[in-house]
């Protein structure tokens, strides 16, 4: 699915962070959207999530043409918005098997239950795909993981949720270049031409293993360049520094 | 498998059971002494604050009475050594009970096992405000399960003790476990009603022996109706190197009073004490405890979780009591109030004495609703904000029964305990 942000404009405890942010990806693409710290990245991810710490004030997020804004944060999820949190939370006591369980029972009409043995086998399919111990489906949500486990656990979240958009947030801090190759190779079985990816990073590695069609600049609450995945070359070599130049600001 | 419930000969408190040896009559009758002698608990009491004292004077409530009612009750699984209980009474004891093992009801191991019980029967308990219910418990005493775990015995799967109680009135329970030296074993004890209307009052005791060097988990889960009551008195002891976790799960009863008490009173004697307690409506659970370290070298460690609905109250009020001369000691309390509506009531009353040197202590108690980010988190993933709030409660509940490290008893609790979250 296509996913158009227009003119969003969203601030937290009434600063603003996001100023007007326009970006449009067309189903089947991968883009990118790097940036320095601070710039709004993951606001973005956040506000599009649903999250309720942010206030949004003004342009629209649409999915296929239809508005998100107003959904319930489960409804977007529901709708095909998948986010792959840079942070993810932690659920004690709760095991991943059951928490990925509950997501899909979800999704399913009222009083169909989720065919368990159906479940695991895909469970343990996408598991092998991200070489991840067969352990973690017993392990309690994202507790005591490393930040590598986390940002796979969110990429077989993902991977099970079969969602018709992906966000990936900073899924390439804290894991190792081995680690990255599992997770992209993971992104890469998902891409197809109905699905939309917007691939937050703050470093062009991982752009080498998912490769973009569309690379953008985020500063300070906008995105002020954007181009091809040369972008991110140019960017590795020369960094942010472009973006103090007054012509730009 | 059917059971038939007859009329029961019951004795009245303190009198002699015909038959029974001497021993235990004067033990009755000491109970009925000491019974009469002493007061019941008010809110004076200090180990009835916030509680409601008025409420454990059950002992003018008539017994229950429900001869010739019918049971279906489900055969024990194959190798498992099963007591079922109705309403206090033994109904029937499955399994083979290996070499080296006593399962007997109390009414048969008076007989079978009299020096024995003789010598193993501890002093009254009702330390934490239940002294005189203590005393009524020991003058009535008449039937129970009594359990004796011979030293370096090792029993594979967890004996299983069943409670069912049926038509209104007053019942008592007993458990009696002595963990032999260097012996492994588990038990799982469940409360039932077999309906939602009989309101049952039921007056539950049990002392639990862990001998040196020995292994021993316990699991209860009560899920009595909500129109009944529950007073559970628990101590135990645990010896020199043994190792010893007691948990219960309280989702039923609409009052529940349980009083632990727990010792260790060997070198290197390890204990936990784990509870979960999920009340909705009005229902009430109240828990008092008590961390005896009576030896140098012990550790002990609490964990009481109470997950609250509606206008559910809970108490908790626990003490670490480190006796001069048991140094190096390590102990920890925590109780954690999982807060699910605005109108519900959790009391915490963490205390702490110490009496020697080179102890490490921490007690704290904690109340909190369930995290936003934690429901944030789930509900990206499509699922609804109520059902993550259950999904998240529950697990905050089962995280506890991890600490079993008893894989069949942690799935007993977490089946009980998934029905309050249905
Ligand atoms: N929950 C929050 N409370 C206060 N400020 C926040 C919060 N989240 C983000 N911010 C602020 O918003 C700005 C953008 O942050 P963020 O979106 O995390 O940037 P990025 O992901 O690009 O590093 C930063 O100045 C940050 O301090
Ligand atoms: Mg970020």
């Amino acid at each position: 699915m296509s996913l158009v942000v227009s003119n969003l404009k969203a601030s937290i405890d009434d600063t603003p962070i996001l100023k007007g942010l326009n970006l449009e990806i067309p189903k089947g693409e991968v883009h990118a959207i790097m940036g320095p710290n601070g710039s709004g990245k993951s606001t973005l991810s956040k506000v599009i999530a649903g999250h309720d710490d942010y206030e949004v004030n003004g342009g629209s997020v649409t999915l296929n043409g239809e508005d998100i804004l107003e959904m319930e944060i489960d409804e977007r999820s529901r709708a095909g918005i998948f986010l792959a949190f840079q942070y993810p939370a932690e659920v004690p006591g709760v095991s991943n098997a059951n928490f990925i369980r509950a997501a899909l029972q979800a999704r399913l009409p009222k009083g169909e239950e989720l065919d368990a043995v159906a479940y695991y086998k895909d469970l343990y399919a996408k598991m092998d795909i991200l070489e991840m111990d067969r352990k973690f489906t017993a392990r309690a949500v994202n507790e005591g993981f490393s930040g590598g486990e986390k940002k796979r656990n969110e990429i077989l979240q993902m991977m099970m949720l079969d969602p018709k958009f992906c966000i990936l947030d900073e899924t390439d801090s804290g894991l190792d270049i081995d680690a990255m190759k599992v997770v992209a190779k993971g992104v890469n079985s998902m891409r197809s031409s109905e699905r939309g990816f917007l691939v937050i990073t703050h470093y062009q590695r991982l752009l080498d293993y998912i490769q973009p069609d569309v690379v953008h600049v985020m500063a300070d609450g906008q995105i002020v360049k954007s181009g091809g995945k040369e972008l991110a070359l140019e960017l590795e070599a020369s960094g942010y520094e472009f973006l103090k130049e007054p012509a730009l600001a | 498998m059917s059971a038939v419930l007859e009329e029961e000969f019951t004795t009245a408190p303190g009198d002699a059971i015909p038959d029974a040896p001497e021993w235990f009559n004067s033990l009755r009758a000491k109970g009925q002494t000491d019974f009469q002698g002493l007061d019941h608990p008010t809110k004076k009491n200090e180990n009835w604050r916030f509680g409601k004292p008025k409420k454990a004077q059950i002992t003018e409530i008539p017994l229950t009475d429900e001869e010739g009612m019918e049971l279906d009750i489900e055969p024990a699984p194959e190798g498992v050594i099963r007591f079922t209980f109705v309403n206090g009474y033994c109904m029937s004891i499955e399994g083979d009970t290996p070499e080296g093992l006593v399962a007997l009801p109390l009414n048969r191991a008076i007989h079978e096992v009299s020096d024995y019980l003789e010598s193993a029967i501890p002093p009254m308990q009702g330390k934490l405000g239940s002294e005189k219910l203590a005393a009524f418990h020991r003058a009535s005493l008449e039937d129970g399960a009594i359990i004796s775990i011979g030293d370096g015995v090792k029993v594979e799967q967890p004996i299983e003790i069943v409670h069912l109680f049926t038509g209104a009135g007053r019942s008592h329970t007993y458990l009696h476990v002595v963990a032999g030296k260097n012996s492994h074993a588990s038990i799982v004890e469940s409360y039932k009603s077999t309906n939602g209307e009989d309101a049952s009052t039921v007056l539950s005791v049990s002392d639990i022996k862990v001998e040196n060097g020995a292994h021993f988990k316990y699991l209860c889960t009560q899920e009595l109706n909500v129109k009944s009551q529950l007073i559970r008195l628990g101590e135990s002891h645990t010896g020199e190197g043994a190792d010893s976790t007691t948990a219960v799960l309280h989702t039923g009863s609409e009052w529940v009073r349980d009083e632990f008490y727990s010792t260790v009173d060997g070198r290197d004697a390890r204990c936990k004490i784990l509870s979960v307690s999920v009340p909705h409506g009005e229902q009430e659970i109240d828990q008092r405890t008590f961390q005896h370290h009576a030896s140098p070298h012990c550790y002990s460690e609490l964990l009481y979780k109470n997950t609250l609905y509606d206008k559910a109250k809970t108490i908790f009020s626990g003490i670490i009591f480190v006796d001069e001369g048991a140094h190096h000691t390590d102990a920890y309390q925590t109780c954690r109030n999982l807060l699910m509506s605005d109108v519900c009531e959790a009391n915490s009353m963490p205390g702490l004495e110490i009496n020697a040197d080179q102890v490490a202590c921490s007690h704290g108690s904690t109340s909190a609703q369930v995290s936003e980010e934690e429901i944030f988190y789930l509900q990206a993933r499509g699922i609804s904000a109520d059902a993550a709030r259950q999904i998240i409660a529950e697990g905050f509940c089962a995280d506890v029964f991890k600490k079993l490290n008893h894989d069949a008893l942690e799935e007993k609790a977490v089946q009980a305990l998934a029905k309050s979250f249905a």
